[in-house]
């Protein structure tokens, strides 16, 4: 049996705006994601590489079997399982409705809060019921490390972000272990409405005098709900962190945030889209203290318009709140997939 | 009586033209999988680029692009989806699960080559074009209707 192997390269150019600021050719972000996956006999391949001017790796390198038609192992970087936006979106742009993800759902090099890859094994079981789809995922491994000179895709507004553990370069002690799992339940499988929730639980090294490690955990719940032309997706996560070691005595932070999306499919070439995101008892968490990209309250607009079956061109107004200051931002993206 | 004869065989050929334009879309495989059903889902998500097993295989599929109108009636009655939606599904699905991509062949005869040469892969086609070709053998019929 030959295997089967296909690459689709994902393009896209970014161009953003703050309110009362020049512009400037830093505001440009080109960045291309190079997707090559390949199948066979019960054998799976995923590989994604992410270019940008700033830095590239691997973000998935991931090797599957499915003894089954309902079960499959993973074992490489993979995308932590949880959520909606998470799982069903990953670097590609072209294929989410939106140029920003919502803030708690943002890749950690972006300001992002929670884990977006793990490195070690996961196990997916989907079991089907006529048309309904029911999905259980287990996931453990290695988790992130915290990078106190952030940067990343974006520079993340300068402060320590979360980096995850490498496919090919990482330092083993630099990563503590971290599990994830993940339930979903679609009435139709074939359709885009699911629902469903998850756990994460991940052991962080922090290198301070004041505190050395971080426990975190993630409890979520989402729904993704689409009637004809209107589409809805709403998730709420409560986040819980201990920090410990270290010359402090030991501080504990929880915080929840959540956001609804609404969109309308005008017609088959325009979408129009708003999202609200916030969140509660932020202020002075310990944890958002130290990881200062999260934007606990944001506002957003976007339209977005497709042509020629493989491009798309988005647009998007936020309001980004944070505790000592708002910032007005307008985005303009190109993207599309190859060939 | 003439006029209820000739009533009558006005009738009978209205009902021999009906069944004269009626045809078959057909799903088609090597041997191997002759005596192999798929259920309605089975075929969605065999043509998604899920891994569907028969006798302990995985089965390839492969689409038929050599008409408008089986693809239309494939999209319709096979997959209950539009032409955009698939290609757009087929995609999300590659990228986030990597699921096989889903080759459209041409015409009926490359369909032909492809299954005769690939134990355990499936396609469709009209029955009428497939009729008594060596080593292709009709799994099921997946949609009958009017030509």
């Amino acid at each position: 049996m030959s295997a089967d192997v296909e690459i689709l390269i994902f393009p896209q150019v970014s161009l953003f705006h703050e309110r009362g600021t020049d512009y400037s050719s830093e505001d440009n972000l080109p960045s291309v994601d190079l997707f090559l996956h390949g199948n066979w006999d019960k054998f799976r391949f995923v590989s994604e590489y992410f270019w940008s001017e700033e830095e590239h790796h691997f973000e998935r390198f991931q090797i599957s079997y499915n003894p089954g038609e309902q079960s499959e192992f993973s074992l490489g970087r993979f995308h932590t399982p949880f959520g909606y936006w998470h799982t069903e979106y990953h670097h590609g742009s072209y294929l989410q409705p939106t140029i920003t993800r919502p803030s708690i759902d943002e890749f950690g090099a972006d300001g992002g809060i929670i884990p977006g890859h793990m490195l070690g094994l996961m196990y997916e079981h989907t079991l089907q019921k006529n048309e309904a789809g029911y999905e259980l995922i287990f996931a453990a491994g290695l988790g992130p490390e915290i990078d106190a000179e952030g940067g990343g895709h974006h520079g993340a507004h300068g402060g320590a972000t979360l980096h995850d553990a490498e496919i090919f370069d990482f330092e083993r002690d630099a990563h503590e272990n971290m599990y994830a799992i993940k339930f979903a339940y679609k009435p139709d499988e074939f359709a885009n409405d699911q629902w469903g929730g998850h756990y994460i639980q991940a052991d962080i090294k922090l290198d301070s005098t004041e505190h050395h490690h971080i426990e975190l955990e993630v409890i979520g719940v989402f729904a993704n709900l689409e009637y004809e032309a209107i589409k809805l997706l709403t998730s709420a996560y409560h986040i819980e962190t201990r920090f410990s070691g270290g010359s402090h005595e030991e501080e504990k932070g929880r915080f929840t945030s959540a956001y609804v999306q609404v969109g309308h499919n005008m017609n088959e070439k325009w979408l129009l889209w708003g999202r609200l995101e916030d969140s509660v008892n932020d202020q002075h968490d310990i944890y958002l203290e130290t990881l200062t990209g999260f934007i606990p309250e944001r506002q957003a607009i976007g339209l977005r318009y497709d042509f020629y079956s493989n491009q798309a061109l988005k647009f998007e107004w936020l309001v980004n709140h944070r505790e000592d200051e708002t910032e007005k931002l307008f985005l303009i993206e190109w993207s599309a997939v190859l060939p | 009586m003439r006029v209820r004869i000739v009533l009558q065989s006005i009738l009978f050929l209205i009902c021999m033209s009906g069944s004269v334009h009626a045809r078959e879309l057909v799903l088609i495989g090597p041997e191997s999988l002759a005596k192999a059903h798929f259920n309605k889902t089975e075929l969605r998500r065999l043509f998604l680029g899920f891994m569907i097993y028969k006798n302990g295989e995985v089965v390839n599929a492969f689409r038929n692009d050599s008409s408008e109108k089986m693809d239309n009636v494939f999209m319709q009655h096979v997959m209950f989806m539009s032409r955009k939606n698939y290609e757009r599904r087929l995609l999300s699905l590659k990228f986030k699960k990597g699921n096989r991509d889903i080759k459209a062949l041409d015409t009926t005869g490359e369909v032909l080559s492809i299954i005769s040469r690939n134990k355990y892969s499936v396609s469709y086609a009209w029955s009428d074009e497939i009729a008594d070709k060596e080593g292709i053998h009709v799994l099921q019929v997946l949609w009958k209707g009017a030509k």
